[in-house]
């Protein structure tokens, strides 16, 4: 009778531990989840921890900027040089914007439509940490759902495209860089051939070479090196005209059906200070 | 005491996380091997030992990474690691840098696994290597300056490094 009990006490032991062990995979999957809204308490406590790590950081800026201001007065001359050059061409390229941006107003309103893919509002922002749970590839920024920040916005710097809001608190969001080697949501790109764009999806990133691959491009396409690689504004995340980066070379893929290409990223992962939220308008 | 040296390289962990590359040779810990540190301050007290061990990482959790209780309990563990290891070892500089390299191994890979178990990253052996090395270089060296200090201002309760 002894024996039996124990059997039953060892059999229901069993239950509840695969019934805790399953419990604890559930909530471990909703913590770490990485689209989750943050709920008012961890709100708050973010934005205030955020804030005194802002103000901590405030003396650290401060020296580095002046670091850096002092490396970016070497070679003024010819940094004068270069930027004139491409300021006197500048008020052409603005006249020409102007005309072009009054063309699609006008063809907009005669084929009445009400959004354009490459519509955006910017909202800039300044990086407070970075990855410090390093596995998440995120970065902070100080600009919250007061200033109009929702989740899922792009995320560019001048130089091109760097990731996606994924939460929000009031004052601080989280953004999700694209630099992660494995990469779930693949975004879809254009690729300038000639006179054309061809169509392609990111499927991952390299850290070591930092470059993206390109996969889903037809075979016949003719690429050339350099070409620039940009958003297409399809799907529900990013605008169109984003620039991702630059081609750096090309391959077929292992069944000899599509091309496979290698894409410089126009982005420094590691020197990111200054962020653009671009949000797409929907009017 | 201890406090102060949490609370410091807690806000540090944040602020170093600026001037480090994203994907380079170097990531911050600077929390975990804080709370290696202190551990003397707290002379043979577990249980309150445990308590700020708890809240710094609900405060890891809450602040840096948007995970509600994950860091807690897994800091939770360490310190229960780290106080079964002091038990052990004699703490002077090698050892603190064996504690230092153990808890930072045992730290990655239980976040990576769990991060590959619900899904969010997918399992490769390359960056799971570069997860933990390249987080213990830097975080050595804090961990030895931040010895060296604290045995040089002589504060600690049971003073015994450096002998």
């Amino acid at each position: 009778m002894y024996g039996k009990r124990k059997q039953f006490d060892r059999r229901y032991l069993l239950i509840v531990i695969i019934v805790v062990i399953a419990l604890a995979l559930v909530v471990l999957a909703i913590a770490l989840k990485k689209d989750r809204n943050l709920n008012p308490v961890e709100r708050v406590i973010k934005d205030a921890g955020m804030t005194v790590l802002k103000v901590v950081r405030m003396p650290f800026n401060f020296v580095d900027d002046k670091i850096k201001e002092a490396h970016e007065k070497d070679n003024l001359y010819r940094k004068y040089k270069k930027l004139k050059e491409k300021s006197e061409k500048i008020d052409s390229i603005i006249s020409s914007n102007d005309n072009l941006k009054s063309e699609v107003k006008k063809l907009q309103d005669t084929l009445e439509l009400n959004t354009l893919l490459s519509d955006k509002v910017a909202c800039n922002a300044t990086i407070v940490s970075r990855n410090v749970g390093y596995w998440y590839e995120e970065v902070t920024i100080d600009k919250g759902s007061k200033d109009g920040i929702k989740k899922d916005m792009a995320v560019v710097t001048p130089k091109g495209l760097i990731g996606r809001i994924t939460k929000v608190s009031k004052y601080f969001s989280t953004v999700k860089l694209l630099s992660n080697d494995n990469m779930d949501n693949k975004i879809s790109v254009k690729i300038k051939t000639n006179d054309d764009y061809v169509y392609g999806l990111i499927s991952k990133y390299d850290s070591k070479t930092n470059t993206y691959t390109v996969e889903g491009v037809s075979q016949s396409t003719i690429i050339t090196e350099g070409a620039s690689v940009v958003t297409t504004g399809m799907g529900t995340t990013f605008p169109s005209g984003l620039l991702i980066g630059n081609v750096k070379g090309t391959a077929t893929d292992n069944f000899d059906l599509s091309k496979v290409i290698e894409v410089n990223a126009a982005v420094d992962f590691n020197d990111l200070d200054y962020v653009t939220v671009l949000k797409r308008e929907n009017k | 005491m201890k406090e102060l040296i949490l609370i410091i390289s807690f806000l540090l962990d944040g602020v170093i996380s600026n001037y480090l590359p994203v994907n380079g040779i170097f990531a911050s810990l600077f929390t975990l091997v804080s709370l290696i540190i202190v551990y003397p301050y707290f002379s043979g007290d577990k249980r309150s030992y445990y308590k700020y061990a708890f809240i710094l990482g609900l405060a890891y959790d809450l602040i840096y990474t948007d995970t509600m209780i994950f860091y807690a309990f897994l800091f939770l563990l360490l310190a229960f690691i780290i106080t079964k290891f002091m038990l052990v070892l004699n703490d002077n500089y090698l050892n603190i840098v064996i504690i230092t390299i153990v808890s930072i191994v045992i730290f990655r890979s239980i976040t990576y696994v769990l991060m590959v178990i619900t899904g969010n990253v997918s399992f490769n052996y390359h960056l799971w290597f570069k997860g933990i090395y390249s987080s213990i270089l830097a975080n050595i060296i804090y961990a030895l300056i931040l010895l060296f200090i604290s045995a040089r201002f002589n504060i600690r309760k049971k003073s015994r490094y450096l002998k």
